[in-house]
């Protein structure tokens, strides 16, 4: 019967051919039929009950021309798996305390990654616009930026502005240090010398066109840091950048910094700004509490290592640390499995002298019996990998560990340091997989469609394929929009290694097992 | 305590944990020439393996799909009687109270069989299942069943097994073939093939299906399989065939022994459990039916479509350790699997197994190893400690524990799948490949454990 | 008309040039806000760019067309499966099996420009671009390539390539230049498509006779729905109703469309114009090119969608329709009345803001109204004169506008004027439950069609489940708040 819920609805009268129409139609209703029924259900009728009549765009299917399914031998890239770079700079402001990000470039520079923020984190956030029209980009955006940030200052008194370019501002040949030279000068006229103690400045040039947004993020570490470390007196702390990972990744870190008994610097962290409570009454504007203060960005010059845990987003900062203020910079891998959290923690320790507590062999213990309960169930499945290259070749290695087999990895963006641990990976553990080292989606696609995988660790892009070609997915990485509380909970540390574990496990249990069949 | 019991066992001594003088470890050698005795009670508090009468009863029963299944007792029984083998079947039962234990559940009783009757018109029988309370209150289950035979039309059959009866499970496999051969196998008739045989001792599905199709293949017609394809027609007629074959040699030999002296139906014991085994057992049902070509044309089919996979595993298990604990009979059956994977078995022991069982096990084990009779936990964590074996067979009750060892379990049977025939053989060595190098035990025998 | 000093905003004390943006409603004398300007740069604007008002609201919905963005990865990225303006068409994904999602959201086609497209030029690369997405696209009905910011600063000929391609495949390839930098907002990409798509619509239909609707074909009641981008099925409940009517639908500009269907725009009688702000410009166009009128419609509540039926009856001139018109209107407006009044006794006095485009500001007033409800402000985004002056005409006196607002002034509007639902986009919808004030989506819907008499339901029952839903009543915990 169609889903109409109420019971007061009368039923439009069918014969029998009518009931198997029916069923093949799923509960749902026709156009014809919602546009005919004499009375609307109190809950309405969703475009999800509408049963639509799908049109193939060509008569059958024609498979995709063999010479053009390589990325590198196309001109057209269909489905990327990256984004531009401001992106990854307007993450990095976004992770700091009281900071607005100000993008020097049209419109819709700032309101698509707010877009992406707001569907990715659910949370608000504030990108201001330099708003460049036509005039602008004959003229050059130097008016946009004076009289912007001072409106910014004004209004908001932030405390760090972080100015972020894009191809257009890039391309006209803004002049950004000139620019903001002005537009200080003209802040010192109005307001007082005063401003610029209270109020500091970054500029990040992020053309978009000359990498991902991982390498946006890599700048912002570098420019942030170039901009407001300063060495004073040595502490004993540690410096994290922890790349593109979630808020509760971020979490886990300081977990784990916690039980060890060292202080951290969490540089760029979003647990604070991009997860927070509803408590009401709510101050005016709405600053989030957390994120990494400036007091603390310059005190990352007096600190006894930098670990940059993700090799292609933030390793710049950690290396300029290195140069400048020779605090030794401890490059990757992402802390996700037993291995690399293993070197963290042992690095952690090597480095601070202190040892590894009992609290945190339980915890490594606890995902390892996870592990042994259930290799039956992951043990020679194959598996399809794609993402970000930090967490992609973190998450390649982890399902090694459970004795997968990763059969086709995607990584969007072009990785040097990509591709060096997967070759150490293959030899390791024995495998030959296919590797896309910036490729694109579609022809990540076409492989898996040819080939047997029995599972798909992706993001939300990949839902589409995974829901065609049949293989179930488990999300990963960024972006993951379809579904809540990816955001909250962490892939990384012994903690998250169990979360990750319990949802392949889950997904292989939920795909694979007759459901008739119960746990001996 | 580890230094006393790693000595008592290097010097072969009758030992046991819990200060009762009860033997259950003996390696074999040259001190020890006969298997340790077997079918003992269990000293109480050890932490055993074993279970009761009533799980015997429903490993055995519980595959008979078209009967009702009616357990007399308080709701737990049914509740861990309604998963078997990974299986989960539908369950009535009469949920004893404190009022019905205090006057009488004869009552409750015909009233629930009648309510079930109704809500399964079409079941063929009903098995009614005694437990410890309902023994101990002394209801006739048995008078009220037959009474209520002619009203609701079927056979009512009256399983006796309370909890407490015997020493463990296999009290209960007797009680109920024994109920199948009184009440069932022999209302009908029917016309004796020459290729007809039964299938004693196999209860799982997957097992039935290979095994099945193994015997098809060489011109055989199997008629019932007891009890993993028994459905009511066939048992009835199941004293018209030709040859039993006894798989299972504990639970099954009471059931053709009373068959070849009460119908003159001679059994053959055969095994699918090992390669090996698997083409013996092939061969002598040929012989004994002169279908020898057919023997050997299956064997040689199935042997050709495994030799790939085993080609890519056999070479890296080669070598490895094994330890087997299970039920009875596959105690012996998993030794001969792992000889023919080139593996060594360092202890074989089972919960309930008999003096046939322990005679078999004894003489396929290579001197110097160990064979155990109802081990304890302690037992079991020593035997694991000492001996370190790559891969223990167990049930899921010692999963936990190997795993805390570092040691991978394989679980026999298997959740999916089988390991019986050619099929079964090749998914048993994957099985053992992926316990034996799952990743994770790297890790565990690393610094930092 | 400056407002009153108690409507001024706090938080826009230091930049004043805001205020000319604010105004009060009065249906006497239309009260018109400064709209359609430049933005004031760095006071956190909701406006976006103009490559998303021609490429995300107009371009996106074309059912069948390949549409290539000349751009480095993210401006592709960024629409990549974002609104949800639904179509029929959907590509192959393997033998016997359709793509899981329609053929206009399923793919991101994007040449990518790198730093030497940049340096070197990119037509090059666009035009092989095109030529391979169309061997790995067959069936698709053409074409359209969009500039960006990166390609309309480097210069690149995209006509050129166009022009060469479409030879190559013989099918229509349009170009929509569009840069974001172009206009003040969102507005000017609607209307550069509009204008762009109708030069190269009314070239291609000359070259190429055979697209347009031949004359044996035309029926007397010809209509096109003109600005209707079919989200969450809208269409679904407007086609039928006018098919009823007795109207044929050549085709509909521009949801879930073909593009040979779009090609016969200017073959229909009449001109059914929904979305006045996005397609005003075309609808015109077709007027002065082809003398096809039109008239303006709101498929919204229950008047207006009345309204339109009759207005549509009435210019065709037919008894028949006329009558069918009220019959139509009464059957559904008797479909929907008990679920209806369930609703409007709970939201009876309940207080709204609006915050969307433009259009939407002055759909919805009415049924706003029609619901029992009271709206408190309205806000646009990329408004400009003729949508104040139906704001006027249709909301109560004294009705607080703001043009073109920014995060702050609608925080502060929040605060202020304590709506029990705010009827906004995406961005906005996190910000306001911070601030304790439920959200309903007004761009994508938040679950199913709003349009038309059935889709009031729908329309309802999200408001009903925004302002009732538990969580509210948890916020305000005494104990708990501060």
């Amino acid at each position: 019967m169609p889903r109409c819920g109420n019971s007061r609805v009368m039923r439009t009268s069918r014969d029998k051919e009518g009931k198997m129409e029916r069923i093949k139609l799923n509960g749902r209703l026709t156009v014809e039929d919602i546009n005919s029924l004499p009375e609307i259900p109190v809950e309405g009728i969703n475009y999800e009950q509408i049963y639509i009549e799908k049109e193939p765009l060509c008569p059958e299917y024609v498979p995709p021309d063999e010479t053009i399914i390589s990325s590198a031998k196309r001109s057209v890239v269909i489905d990327p798996c990256r984004l531009c770079m401001p992106f990854g700079a307007l993450w990095a402001s976004v992770g700091m305390h009281k900071c607005i990000p100000f993008v020097q470039g049209a419109q819709g520079c700032a309101t698509y990654p707010r877009y992406t923020f707001c569907r990715v984190f659910r949370e608000p956030v504030s990108i201001a616009t330099a708003s460049f029209h036509e005039d602008t980009a004959v003229f050059g955006g130097q008016k946009n930026l004076v009289e912007g940030i001072r409106n910014l200052i004004c209004r908001y008194q932030p405390d760090i502005i972080s100015i972020v370019t894009v191809c257009s501002s890039e391309i006209i040949g803004d002049d950004m240090q000139g620019y903001l030279d002005e537009a200080k000068r003209q802040l010192e006229e109005e307001f007082g010398p005063e401003i610029l103690d209270r109020v500091k400045f970054v500029i990040t040039n992020t053309p978009s066109f000359a990498g991902s947004h991982v390498e946006g993020y890599n700048r912002a570490a570098k420019s942030f840091l170039q901009a407001f470390a300063r060495q004073r007196s040595l502490s004993d702390k540690v410096n994290i950048i922890p790349g593109m990972i979630t808020p509760g990744d971020i979490r886990e870190v300081k977990h784990i910094l916690r039980l060890m008994g060292i202080e951290g610097i969490i540089l760029f962290d979003i647990s604070g700004t991009l997860d927070c409570p509803l408590r009401l009454p709510q101050s005016m504007p709405y600053y989030p509490k957390g994120g990494t203060k400036l007091a603390e960005i310059a005190d990352m010059a007096n600190s006894l290592a930098t670990f940059a845990l993700s090799p292609d987003e933030g390793s710049a900062g950690a290396t300029y640390l290195e140069k400048r203020f020779k605090i030794p910079a401890i490059i990757g891998p992402l802390p996700l499995g037993i291995y690399s959290t293993d070197r963290l923690v042992k690095k952690l320790a090597e480095v601070t002298g202190k040892p590894i507590p009992e609290e945190l062999k339980d915890e490594r213990g606890i995902l390892l019996d996870a592990m042994a309960d259930t290799f039956h169930y992951t043990m020679m499945r194959r598996v399809a990998v794609c993402g970000d290259p930090d967490i992609v070749a973190a998450a390649t290695r982890f399902v090694c560990e459970l004795g997968m087999e990763p059969v086709a990895i995607l990584s969007g963006t072009q990785s040097k340091v990509f591709e060096q641990e997967l070759k150490e990976m293959a030899e390791e553990y024995n495998f030959k997989p296919t590797i896309f080292n910036g490729g694109d989606m579609f022809e990540w696609e076409d492989f898996i469609k040819r080939e047997k995988i029995d599972l798909i660790l992706g993001n939300s892009k990949a839902v589409n394929i995974s829901k065609e070609a049949g293989i179930p997915l488990v999300r990963i990485g960024f972006p993951i929009y379809d579904r809540v509380g990816y955001q909250r909970r962490a892939n990384i540390g012994y903690r998250g290694g169990e979360y990750l574990l319990d949802l392949i496990v889950n997904t292989i249990l939920d795909s694979k097992f007759p459901d008739d069949r119960v746990h001996q | 305590m580890t230094g006393c019991i790693s000595k008592a066992v290097k010097e072969a001594k009758m030992v046991s944990v819990c200060n009762i003088n009860e033997p259950c470890m003996l390696r074999k050698g040259e001190e020890f020439t006969q298997p340790p005795p077997c079918r003992q009670p269990s000293a109480p508090g050890k932490i055993t393996g074993r279970s009761c009468a009533y799980w015997g009863a429903r490993w055995m029963l519980a595959p008979l799909k078209d009967a009702i299944h009616l357990v007399h007792g308080p709701v737990g029984c049914a509740y861990y009687g309604s998963v078997v083998r990974a299986n989960a079947y539908q369950m009535f039962s009469t949920a004893l109270e404190e009022k019905d234990i205090i006057f009488g559940g004869e009552k409750k009783l015909t009233g629930a069989l009648i309510e079930a009757r109704a809500i399964m018109p079409q079941a063929k029988y009903i098995l009614t299942y005694i437990t410890c309370s309902t023994a101990l209150i002394g209801d006739d289950v048995d008078g009220v069943g037959r009474k209520m035979e002619e009203r609701l039309g079927c056979p009512v059959i009256t399983v006796n097994c309370p909890g407490f009866k015997g020493e463990s499970e296999a009290a209960g496999h007797r009680v109920a073939y024994e109920c199948l051969l009184n009440r069932l196998i022999g209302r009908k008739e029917r016309q004796t093939g020459v290729y007809d045989v039964n299938i004693i001792g196999q209860y799982n599905i997957h097992e039935t299906r290979i095994v099945g199709s193994l015997l098809s293949k060489m011109g055989l017609n199997v008629h019932c399989v007891f009890t993993g394809d028994a459905s009511y027609e066939r048992i009835t007629a199941a004293h018209c065939v030709r040859l039993n074959l006894l798989i299972c040699q504990n639970t099954g030999r009471f059931f053709t022994e009373a068959m070849q002296k009460k119908y003159g139906i001679p059994y053959l014991k055969v095994s699918f459990f090992s390669l090996s085994e698997s083409i013996d057992s092939l061969r002598k049902i040929g012989q004994y039916f002169g279908l020898e070509k057919e023997a050997e044309r299956v064997i040689d089919e199935e042997y050709k479509a495994i030799q790939p996979e085993l080609a890519q595993f056999l070479p890296r298990l080669k070598g490895k350790r094994a330890a087997i604990f299970l039920g009875a009979t596959h105690m012996a059956d998993l030794v001969k699997t792992f000889e023919d994977l080139g593996m060594e078995v360092v202890f074989t022991g089972s919960r309930f197994g008999d003096a046939a069982n322990y005679k078999d096990a004894w003489q396929m084990v290579k001197p110097g190893n160990c064979i155990v009779d109802d081990p304890s936990e302690r037992d079991l964590e020593y035997l694991l400690c000492e001996l370190r074996p790559d891969v223990f067979v167990g049930t899921v009750k010692e999963q936990s524990l190997s795993h805390k060892f570092g040691i991978g379990l394989c679980l026999c049977p298997p959740q999916t799948g089988s390991y019986v025939g050619f099929e079964g053989f090749s998914n048993f060595t994957r099985s053992v490949y992926k316990a034996v190098y799952a990743p994770v035990w790297h890790f565990i025998r690393g610094e930092m454990a | 008309m400056p407002i009153p000093e108690t409507y001024e905003l706090e938080c826009d004390r230091c930049i004043p040039e805001r205020y000319k943006h604010m105004a009060l409603s009065n249906r006497e004398q239309p009260v018109i806000p400064a709209c359609n300007i430049k933005t004031v740069p760095g006071d956190m604007t909701e406006r976006g760019c103009a490559f998303a008002g021609a490429r995300g609201v107009v371009g996106g919905p074309i059912g069948d067309c390949i549409q290539m963005i000349h751009s480095p990865s993210g401006c592709a990225w960024y629409q990549w499966g974002t609104r949800r303006n639904l179509s029929t068409i959907y590509n192959w994904s393997g033998p016997g099996k359709l793509c899981n999602d329609s053929h206009n959201r399923r793919r991101a086609i994007t040449t990518d420009l790198k730093e030497e497209d940049v340096v070197f030029g990119g037509v090059k690369k666009l035009k092989n671009a095109c030529l391979e997405t169309w061997r790995l696209t067959p069936g698709a009905g053409g074409i359209l390539i969009y500039t960006t910011c990166t390609s309309g600063l480097i210069g690149d000929d995209c006509h050129a390539v166009a022009r060469e391609v479409e030879k190559e495949i013989g099918k229509p390839v349009f170009v929509i230049e569009a840069p974001g930098f172009c206009g003040v907002s969102q507005s000017k990409g609607h209307h550069e498509f509009n204008v762009q798509f109708y030069k190269q619509m009314a070239e291609y239909r000359e070259k190429h006779p055979e697209v347009c609707l031949k004359e044996e074909d035309k029926t007397p009641y010809d209509i096109n729905i003109i600005g209707e981008f079919n989200m969450d099925w809208d269409l679904a409940l407007i086609k039928p109703l006018f098919e009823k009517l007795g109207c044929r639908i050549v085709t509909v500009f521009t949801g879930g469309e073909r593009m040979d269907n779009l090609l016969k725009m200017p073959d229909a009688k009449l001109n059914v114009l929904h979305c006045q702000r996005s397609c005003t410009y075309i609808s015109n166009l077709i007027q002065q090119g082809y003398e096809v009128p039109y008239v303006r419609a709101s498929f919204f509540g229950i008047e207006q969608t009345a309204r339109a039926l009759r207005d549509v009856a009435k210019f065709f001139k037919s008894e028949e329709m006329i009558d069918k018109a009220e019959q139509i209107i009464d059957k559904e407006t008797k479909a929907i009345t008990p679920a209806l009044n369930f609703y409007r006794e709970k939201l009876a006095g309940k207080k709204v803001g609006l915050y969307v485009g433009g259009p939407r500001v002055w759909h919805w007033t009415k049924v706003m109204k029609e619901l029992g409800m009271e709206v408190v402000f309205g806000m646009c985004t990329f408004a400009h004169e003729d949508d104040y002056e139906k704001i006027n005409a249709r909301a109560e006196d004294s009705l607080f506008l703001v043009d073109a607002p920014n995060e702050f002034e609608i925080e502060e509007c929040l605060e202020r004027f304590k709506p029990d639902l705010f009827l906004t986009g995406l961005k906005e919808k996190y910000l306001a439950r911070k601030f304790g004030v439920p959200t309903v989506n007004s761009h994508s819907y938040e679950k199913g069609p709003y349009a038309m008499f059935r889709g009031l339901i729908n329309f309802a029952r999200d408001i009903y489940q925004g302002i009732y839903a538990p969580v509210w009543k948890f916020t305000r915990d005494e104990d708990f708040t501060r």
